[in-house]
């Protein structure tokens, strides 16, 4: 895949491993994602902040450790920071099922209560497969993107990456604004007109856009 | 980072061929990111009363207009890689033209979640 960038051997030598190893990882952080945004939806920031703190307190002294082998650990160089990142994601995973199973929070996980119920299911399909092909067009698209970076060399793909890091920096504030919003229609669906469930968002939308542009330059 | 572009760009390497390069992609993406929170913020709100197909089509057309914009403008003209960061921002500069309407339009409210629920009456949006 990274070939098809054409990207050099050496970032693909580089990037492969730590590549193979995120892949993996993404088992853990999707239902790390899932179960962070169903307390989400619910009203429960918290939680899934908690979750997210969990992930960087692992992390961040467990990469330098992993990558250049500090303390009797092996040296494992970049799949090392990928090694780091799942067990810190699992950790988290872990965190939130048992907050789920517990029903400490505003969703109680009651597994032999689960059966199959078709119609949910296909409502669900229904309604869930546009913003699956969302996910993954932004995906594509960003790898096509990347492609036509890739022939102006490697420097070029670095600020291409980097500007990618630094859209990341630019969503912090609206992400938030993202998770305060999830409930707010949801919530007041079964329950109020659509005027109602509109109300919350005029100032939101104000505020999520002025604080983007704040937070980005 | 638009005020202090290689102190965020110095967190990830320090040569000056790269904070050159990059300053440039970043100025450029600067430009998109402005408007960015809004269309997420509309974005999330759409989807989460079920307004998921609108969502996925404005951002089909839009992307997947600036992938060969993005090959032209690269290419074409004497932009270089940069070309590629105008075309990333089109779709983001794009995008609030169709949201803002849809938003302003109340549509998104009346959309059926599951097949049980009540249709609900059209309410003027009285959205701000």
């Amino acid at each position: 895949m990274l070939g098809l960038l054409g990207l050099s051997d050496a970032v693909i030598a580089q990037s492969a491993p730590y590549m193979r190893l995120m892949f993996v990882g993404q088992i853990a952080l999707g239902f790390q994602m899932m179960a962070g945004h169903a307390l989400g939806a619910a009203g429960d920031t918290l939680t899934p902040m908690k979750a997210g703190i969990v992930v960087r307190v692992i992390q961040l002294p467990l990469s330098p450790l992993l990558v250049f082998g500090l303390f009797g650990l092996p040296a494992l160089g970049l799949p090392g920071a990928a090694l780091a990142s799942i067990l810190a994601h699992v950790v988290s995973l872990v965190y939130l099922s048992a907050v789920l199973l517990r029903g400490s929070s505003r969703l109680h996980l009651v597994l032999h209560a689960y059966r199959p119920d078709p119609q949910i299911l296909r409502q669900l399909v229904r309604v869930g497969w546009p913003a699956s092909v969302n996910g993954m067009e932004r995906t594509i698209a960003q790898l096509s993107f990347g492609f036509i970076v890739a022939p102006f060399g490697d420097l070029a793909y670095a600020a291409f990456t980097v500007t990618r890091r630094a859209e990341m920096f630019a969503t912090w504030a609206p992400w938030g604004w993202e998770w305060r919003l999830e409930p707010s229609p949801g919530r007041a669906w079964g329950r109020a007109s659509p005027s109602v469930r509109s109300k919350p968002l005029s100032g939101q939308l104000v505020s999520a856009c002025s604080s983007t542009a704040a937070s980005a330059h | 980072m638009f005020f202090f572009p290689d102190v965020f760009l110095s967190l990830f390497a320090r040569e000056p061929e790269f904070l050159e390069s990059a300053r440039g992609w970043l100025y450029v993406m600067l430009v998109g990111y402005a408007v960015m929170g809004m269309t997420m913020v509309m974005a999330q709100a759409f989807q989460s009363t079920g307004a998921t197909f609108i969502v996925m089509m404005v951002n089909l057309v839009t992307l997947w207009g600036a992938v060969p914009l993005a090959v032209v403008l690269a290419r074409g003209t004497p932009l270089g890689d940069l070309g590629v960061a105008w075309a990333m921002v089109v779709p983001l500069l794009l995008r609030p033209f169709v949201f803002v309407p849809y938003f302003r339009s109340g549509r998104w409210l009346r959309v059926r979640l599951f097949a049980s629920e009540p249709v609900r009456a059209a309410e003027p949006s009285r959205a701000r």
